[in-house]
This record gives structure tokens, sequence and C-alpha cells, in this order.
């Protein structure tokens, strides 16, 4: 197990570093010279340069990549070139709000999806399955935009039971908070549910199927109880996976559900930069979210060999 | 007293009936197999009594088990009895335990079920000490044993509530035959040290030849004949049961193989698998699969190749048609090296399962005639090449737009040969053939095989763990061992007088029929 985590680490660490390589080139060659953009097009050429001399734009690229890559790790992502502030700061503003937010669709979807999938597979083509089915069909074509409308309808407008948008900040405790995410976790999870829902269903019917199964009923297991003691696990390698995907998903591509509650989420950050050529917050905004993703593909790897024995012996 | 009385069984699944005024009887102590083919319904049966049957299955008549009525109890009832009263074996032992759970925990939870009173755990040691797995710790996982040491878990699951009757559904028909016969006396041990009843459901005589008191004959859904095991090999009653022991013991009339120069040479071929590497700083080792082989198939010859699993036949199979690097040696088909994309074309392959290796969404046409990609030009006479290839193997040439799935599986079987006999090759490789058939199609099978070997001067290589198959249906035989060919000689020198240790181990391992005269000659009906 511990062979299996450091192996991982080192391709976790070698991810990172290619990643920050191909989003420095990619930021580089993208046409827009912020400098020109902050001070305007009636700029005096030496006010240019000295302003690019400050951002230190006339500096050779792999130095400037150093600079970037070094800062970084130690926390220090730059200084927006829009609002001259620091972008660490942004991003943590915006961290507390998408992060929070990812996690809470995130437990809400698995809190739906699991029972609803069990359930369906444990009634396979049997009214309840039929129904859940459909229900997760339904949950997966509707767009998650008009879905947060009639949420915000509703709930906001009708019964006034949330507000309908905005963050009330952590600063007034956690529940003022948590509640202004509601909706927006709300609205987020459930075509996450319903995708999770279908993995868990498909991924434990094939396991029923399974010989073992047959070995655990013939031992004296009722039917519940050999899907929950050998079933579940067994199914759990597909489920990981997309939960895994949808935590990458969810933390920054809520930019429409952000819109939509005017929540001051990563997602609206990053639209907000790449419209003002604020490259260094994209760049870093980015790497960020690669950032997150491989953390999470590293996390989803050692949940797996948790599961699985027989990943832990491969290596 | 009878332990199991089953009376009167009618079963059917959705609809279709599955089986017909089954009866059959078991006393305590007694060892009873239930034979037939695939589709007789004898697994159907066992699982009957362990009420275990699938979806929208109707059972009537009676199943006694210990004076529990299995027909009549509730789910909740028949949880408490399976497990304690009766345990079962299946055929997988490669997928019948959890693979996330270690094995101490599989057996421990049967008791932890039934026999709360017990510490599991220690429970769990001694039964898989009684089933000969003493050193393996119970926190192994299943991938970690080997197929014959996970039937002994699973046989260790089933009596690990001491029960009263063991349903053993084709325990051995996955294993090697050394397995076999261990887990088969092991089996026999166990039944007679806690006076369980013992229920075989096996479509192989010869297993139980030896072991079983009576034998219950089944075919479609219905028991044709049942009794005593010697006086019912002795002296079959009913046709079927004469044609299945005929058909067990099938012996196939071979023409003579004329004897040439050598078709295929294969000398001094070494196959080494890296291993991953297991320290940072050390070189990876390796594990020879195939160690210094050498050997001729002349033209003409029927040559074959028998080992248990492991043994590195199915590497030096891959090596011969050229899909396997080799380490030393060369391996050469009319003086051209395998390799060279030539060659490919003078060879064809028939393999075991004859469900996996057609593409299910082609047509006959297409996948018979897949062999004419290697030609240079492709023949003109394509429609007629595929009528002979179907007529050939028994088919009609009519059979040639249908799909794979309208077939059986001995049907398939033909297929099979027909794709690998329509370009005429220089060497047919046999890769255990027949050994997912049932003994009549089997049988039928063989007979094709040995037609054909008069009609066209087949040369082929004949892999089989099934000892009986390979002394019918080849003239050389070669025995493998840990990637050496230990013994090779004339077949029927080879099984009249083995002289390698190993030979005669895998030849006494073979479970087999007493001979007799009625079972001779006799075709099924």
């Amino acid at each position: 197990m511990l062979r299996y985590t450091l192996k991982r680490l080192v391709s976790l660490a070698i991810s990172l570093a290619i990643a920050s390589l191909l989003i420095f080139a990619v930021i580089e060659v993208a046409p827009g010279d912020p400098a020109s953009f902050m001070l305007g097009i009636n700029a005096q050429e030496d006010t240019l340069a000295a302003l690019r001399a400050e951002l230190g734009l006339d500096q050779p690229k792999w130095q400037r990549y150093l600079s970037w890559v070094g800062g970084m790790l130690q926390g220090d992502f730059g200084t927006s070139y829009q609002y001259r502030t620091p972008v660490t700061q942004m991003i943590a503003d915006r961290l507390w709000v998408s992060l929070p937010l990812a996690l809470y669709a995130l437990t809400l979807s698995t809190i739906i999806a699991f029972p609803a999938g069990i359930y369906a597979a444990s009634r396979r083509g049997k009214a309840g399955d039929v129904g859940v089915m459909g229900a997760t069909q339904v949950g997966i074509a509707i767009p998650n935009f008009w879905f947060a409308m009639m949420l915000v309808l509703i709930f906001a407008i009708n019964l006034r039971w949330f507000s309908a948008g905005g963050f009330a900040g952590w600063d007034k405790g956690g529940w003022a908070a948590m509640k202004s995410l509601t909706l927006p976790a709300i609205a987020l999870a459930l075509p996450q549910a319903a995708i999770l829902a279908r993995v868990m269903r498909s991924s434990l019917l094939d396991v029923l199927d399974e010989d073992f199964m047959r070995t655990a009923r013939a031992k004296g297991l009722s039917r519940g109880a050999a899907l929950r003691r050998h079933g579940l696990r067994n199914a759990m390698i597909p489920v990981l996976t997309i939960l895994g995907l949808q935590f990458s998903f969810l933390l920054a591509g809520g930019i429409i559900i952000e819109q939509v509650f005017y929540l001051p989420g990563l997602g609206r950050l990053i639209f907000q930069s790449i419209s003002a050529r604020d490259l260094i917050v994209v760049e870093s905004v980015t790497m960020l979210l690669v950032f997150a993703v491989i953390m999470v593909n590293f996390l989803v790897d050692l949940a797996y060999a948790a599961v699985d024995p027989r990943l832990r012996a491969r290596t | 007293m009878s332990l199991l009385s089953i009376t009167g069984l009618s079963l059917s699944i959705a609809g279709a009936p599955i089986l017909r005024d089954v009866s059959l009887s078991l006393t305590p102590g007694e060892v009873v197999a239930v034979t037939g083919e695939s589709g007789s319904g004898k697994s159907m049966t066992a699982l009957a009594v362990m009420q275990l049957l699938p979806p929208q299955s109707e059972a009537t008549g009676t199943i006694s088990l210990d004076g529990h009525e299995m027909l009549e109890l509730d789910e909740t009832t028949l949880c408490t009895l399976r497990g304690d009263l009766a345990g079962m074996v299946f055929q997988e032992p490669m997928t019948a335990l959890n693979p996330v759970q270690t094995i101490g925990d599989q057996v421990s939870e049967t008791v932890r079920l039934h026999r709360p009173e017990l510490n599991p755990q220690r429970r769990a040691r001694e039964v898989l000490d009684r089933v000969g797995l003493e050193s393996i710790p119970l926190s192994r996982y299943p991938h970690e044993l080997s197929g014959g040491q996970r039937q002994r878990v699973v046989i260790a699951i089933a009596i690990a509530c001491g029960p009263k009757l063991l349903i053993a559904d084709e325990p051995t028909t996955a294993l090697d035959v050394t397995t076999q016969a261990q887990i088969l006396t092991l089996l026999k041990r166990l039944a007679a040290e806690d006076g369980m009843g013992l229920l075989m459901i096996t479509h192989d005589l010869a297993v139980v030849a030896e072991m079983a008191d009576r034998i219950v004959v089944m075919r479609h859904g219905e028991v044709v004949e049942a009794g005593d095991t010697p006086a019912l090999l002795a002296d079959p009653q009913h046709p079927y049961t004469q044609a299945l022991l005929a058909a067990s013991n099938h012996r196939v009339d071979l023409p003579g193989g004329a004897e040439q120069a050598p078709l295929l040479r294969v000398q001094d071929v070494v196959r080494d698998y890296t291993l991953p590497r297991t320290k940072l700083f050390v070189p990876a080792g390796t594990h020879r699969a195939v160690d210094e082989v050498s050997f001729d198939v002349k033209r003409g010859e029927r040559i074959g190749l028998v080992g248990e699993s492991g043994c590195g036949k199915s590497t030096l199979t891959r090596a011969i048609l050229g899909l396997e690097p080799v380490q030393g040696g060369s391996i050469t088909l009319d003086g051209t090296p395998v390799t060279d994309p030539s060659v490919r074309r003078k060879m064809q392959v028939v393999f075991q399962d004859p469900y996996g290796s057609f593409n299910p969404r082609h047509r006959v046409a297409r996948l018979i005639t897949e062999p004419f990609h290697l030609l240079d030009t492709p023949p003109t006479d394509r429609e007629e090449r595929i009528a002979y290839a179907l007529t050939d193997v028994g088919l009609s040439p009519d059979d040639a737009q249908k799909y794979p799935h309208q077939f059986s599986g001995g049907q398939r079987q033909r297929l099979a040969i027909a794709r690998a006999l329509i370009i005429r090759p220089e060497l047919v490789i046999f890769d255990e053939a027949v050994s997912a058939l049932d003994v009549s199609v089997r049988a039928q099978i063989l007979d094709l095989i040995a037609d054909l070997c008069r009609q066209y001067d087949l040369t082929y290589l004949f892999i089989s763990h099934d000892l009986s198959v390979v002394r019918t249906i080849t003239d050389r035989v070669m025995v493998m061992q840990k990637g050496r060919i230990v013994e090779a000689g004339q077949t029927e020198a080879v099984f009249s007088d083995p002289q390698h240790p190993y030979t005669r181990q895998l030849i006494d391992a073979a479970p087999q029929l007493p001979p007799h005269e009625t079972t001779r000659a006799r075709s099924l009906p």
C-alpha cells in the first residue's frame, strides 16, 4: 500500500509539472498585452515599458516561468493586472465559496444517488426500478440553469425560504452561508445525482450476476444482506471514478449556476479575468483547478486501493 | 430414513418447462451423482433443493430435506437453513469468492450467521485446516490463492456449520486433473467423516464413477435412469445412458498419417517473462514460461500437447503462431520463421470458446471467410468455397446467411473449424477445441476432425488438458510441465507405459470409466 501511494505521488508531481508548463505556454501565445490593456490605447510607449518592467513582463520567458512556479510554491500567485491586488487573496476569497458549494453539492448528490441506485438495482425490472430510472432520465435531461431558476421561483420568490441569490459570507456564521448555498447546491447536485444513481445501479447489477453473490446466498444471507455485505464494495470502483470526475466539475463548472445565483465563486472569477485579459489570474486559477483535479484523482486512486485488495497487490 | 427426498419435482422458468417429474433421494452419508449434458436440468435440481432458483421460477412437487418441506418455507426460514443444514459448492472457484474480502471473513461469516455461540475466527481456522489449507492465513484474499485452493475455501464455507447435506455443482470442472483428483478425494473424505449426504452434479460420468454410491442420469429435465453405480455403469438400461457412456469413452478412427519431412520445427525455444520489479535498484527478475523446448511436426502428423494450466502450453502455442516473441531458439514452418507474415496464412487456430470467438454481428459467410484476408489475391469462387467449407463440417450451405447466435455450441465449433480450414492451412492448431463441449457433442466433433483428416491429410497440434481426448485424436503426444517437455512419444506408448513420473501422475489422476462391452460402438439416438 505504501509503494502504491508513493508511486501515485510521483505521477502526481509529474502531472503537475507538465500541466504548469502547458498552462504557461498557452497563456504566453495568447494574444493581448496586459500592460496596454491596463493603461488603455492612448498610453505612452515609455509608460508601457515601465509598467511591463514593474509586472516583470520584460524578463525572458523561462525566468518568468520559474518565478511564477516558485511564487506559487510559496503561496504567492502574483498581483492581478486588473485590480492590483494579490491573486492569492482573490482566489482564497472565491474558494471559500466554491469549495463549500462543491462539497455541499457532492454530498447531496451522494445522499440522493446511493440509495436510489441501490434501490433500483434491488428491484431490477420492477416498477420501482423503472420509476427511479425514469426520474434520472429527467434529471439528466433538464438544463441546470432552468432548474435553478425554477428553484428560485418556488423557494425564494413564492415560499421565501431562501434568498434568490448572493452570498451571505462566512462572517455572519456558518448557518447563513450554508443557507445561501443551499439552492445552488441543489441545482448542481440534481443532474449529478441522476448520473451517479445510474452508474451505481448498473455497477451493482453487474455485481449481482457474479458467482460470489450466489455463494453469499448459499451461505444463508438474505438478498438484501448479500447485496450490502458483498455487492456494494465490489460495485464501488466505477462509482468512485464518477464521483471524482463530478467533484472536479463542480469546483469550476458551476459558472452558470454562479451567474444565476449571483455567487462570487471561482467560475465567475475566471470568466471576468478572461474578459479583462487579466492573464495572471487566469493562469493561477487554471493551475489551481488542475491541481484540484489531479489531487482528486490521487485520492480516487487511493480509494480504489482501499476498496479492492487486488489493486494494492499490483502496485 | 432419507435425508433428502425429491418427489415429482416439476419446474418452469417464465413459463418454459425445465424439470419434469424429477424424483431422487439421498440418505445420510450417501454420495449420489446427478449427471447429464448441458440443459438436462441437473444444476436446476440442485438449486431447487437450496431454493436459489432464478426469478420467475415455479416449482411443484415436494422437496423434503431433513423434515423441512423446502417448497413451502418462507424466505426467512430458508435463509436459516441455507449454509446450516445444507451447504453448496459451485463450479467456478475463480469467481465464487468475493474478491474484496479475506477468506477468513468469508468463512467466518457463515459461522456468525448460523452459530453465533462459536468463535467465528477460530471456527474458520478449524475448517480451513480441515480442507487442507493449514498453511494459508485467514488474512489472504482470494486472488492470492490458486484455483484448487479457492475451491477448498468454497468447500470450507459450505461445511463450516457442519451441514447434513453438501451439494457440489460441477466442483472440479474448472480444475486441472491432479487438482480435480485432490478435490474429489477431499469431498469424499469430508462426507464420510461427517456422515454428510453428498449430492454431486457433474457432466462427467468418469468423475463420479469411483466415488458415487448411486448415479441419477438426467436428460431434457427428466430422470431417465437411476441406480447403484457399479450396476448402472456395467449394464446401463436406457439408450441415452448407453450413448452417454459410449460418448465418454469415444474413440475415433484416425487414418494413417503420412510421414514426411518436418513441417513445423521448434528448436530450443525459450520464452522469458519479465516480472514486475520488487526493489528500485535491483534488475527485474524473469519467469521462464517455455524452457528450451524442441520438437518437429511432420506433414500429416497429428500431435498432442498436454499439461496442467500454467505449464506453458498456451505460451508455446502463441509462440508457434508468431504472436509471442521468443528469447531463444527458433520456430520455423516449412523453413520460414513463423514471425514472417507470409507464414500466417499457412496456420489456423480453433479456440476453446465457441461463444467468444465469433463477432456476434457478422453473418457466417463473413466470419468463415475471414482468413481470405491473409491471401494476396482473394479467391473468385468465394460462394462455392463457403458452401464447400460448410458442407465439409456437416452444416448446410444455407447457413451462410445466419448469425452465430442461431447455432448451438457444437455447431459453432464446426463453424470455427470451417473458418480454420477454408484456406487449406498447412498446420491447424486446436487449442482446447473440444473442452467446452458436452460429451456427445465432443464425440461428434472428434469424429468430424477424423473425417477431415481422411479427406485433407490434416497436420495439427492438439492442445488439451483432457487426456482421454488426446489419446484418441493424436499419433504422437508431448507432456509439458513447468515450461519443459518432460515426455514425448507415440500416443499409445506414452499412455500405456508412461516413463516420466509426472506423466504417470497425470494419467493416474484422470478419472476413468470402467470399460464395458455395451458402451462400445453405439451412437447417440
